[in-house]
């Protein structure tokens, strides 16, 4: 930790090596979570660049008063957000000129089999699909929400950094996201007892 | 079919795809010509900005005719627009008449040692 802090000190004093290292310990995690907002492998690695970039321009503008993650994530939402509206944009564009939209480009990415664990087993193919579909459906903040606490273990605390609002306007968010997603996956979901999910 | 929390569990164990070999090594060459091209802009912005402040500077020393010329009449301007400007108050002394001169010294001496000029 202390090793980071001062290479953001020497970032923050214009010495690209630090950052260049700073580049390494973030990238993977953050490459995970632009690819887990973006859900492709390709948007994933621009908006990253494109934080990174960012983040290079603007180091001098950090003061220390979050952790560096916290800020360096906040940007990175933030180019996800801006990727996602010129996503939309576009294939509204191409729904509107009834284009077809070209999905077989080759993903550079390798799906990875965690192993299937005890309810993993249970569920086929088409449930994860509709999850990731029903997650890419849930409004930006309730999306980022979910992704950064389910998916990246991060506190309310951490989020509310990120997102830029109160602990307890994510709490909300991430309630809402549970309750849309619930909803959504309704039809594939055996009801024992009429019990919700509840926000962990 | 499964349960909420089976998905949940599922959601939560999901790991985002590995990247195809090379893909770290393209990002990071990518990544590395753009922050190239970032700092060599800085760089030339600095070196101009500083190549642009010693060429007004020198400007001043070298010896031009056209330079020396305007820098005389801005400097006859000057002293014209200095002498025009002095006020009916401002005489130099070497200018005053004798008795004029005497009025003033009397009027020194007539005050008191020691007395605040001020108050009188």
């Amino acid at each position: 930790m202390d090793q980071e802090l001062q290479l953001i000190e020497r970032a923050r004093n214009g010495e690209r090596a630090a950052f260049d290292s700073l580049v390494d310990i973030y990238k993977g995690k953050a490459f995970a979570l632009a690819y887990n907002f973006t859900g492709n492998a390709e948007d994933a690695k621009d908006v990253l660049q494109e934080a990174f970039v960012k983040a290079y321009l603007n180091i001098g503008k950090f003061r220390g008063g979050s952790a560096f993650y916290t800020w360096f994530y906040r940007i990175l939402v933030n180019q996800c957000k801006d990727a996602l509206r010129k996503k939309q944009a576009r294939m509204k564009v191409l729904v509107d000129t009834h284009e077809p939209v070209d999905e077989d480009d080759e993903s550079p990415v390798e799906a990875v089999e965690s192993g299937p664990g005890p309810g993993e087993a249970l569920l086929n193919k088409e449930i994860r699909e509709k999850v990731d579909k029903a997650i890419n459906m849930l409004p930006e903040n309730q999306k980022m929400t979910f992704i950064l606490r389910h998916m990246h273990g991060m506190k309310l605390a951490e989020i509310a950094g990120v997102i830029r609002c109160s602990e307890s306007t994510a709490k909300v968010h991430l309630f809402r996201a549970t309750k849309n997603l619930q909803k959504a996956l309704s039809p594939y979901i055996k009801t024992e007892g009429g019990g919700q999910y509840g926000i962990v | 079919m499964a349960s909420f929390k089976d998905i949940m569990d599922m959601i939560a164990k999901k790991k985002a795809p590995e990247p195809q070999k090379g893909f770290w090594l393209k990002f990071d060459r990518e990544l590395g010509e753009r922050l190239d091209a970032i700092d060599s802009r800085k760089s030339s912005r600095s070196y101009g900005f500083a190549e642009g402040l010693g060429a007004t500077f020198s400007s001043f020393f070298q010896p031009k005719p056209v330079l020396a010329a305007a820098t005389f009449i801005v400097a006859v301007n000057l002293i014209l627009f200095s002498l025009a400007s002095r006020g009916p108050g401002l005489v130099s002394v070497a200018l005053i008449a004798k008795d004029d001169l005497a009025e003033e010294f009397v009027l020194t001496n007539e005050l008191a040692s020691g007395e605040n000029i001020v108050d009188f």
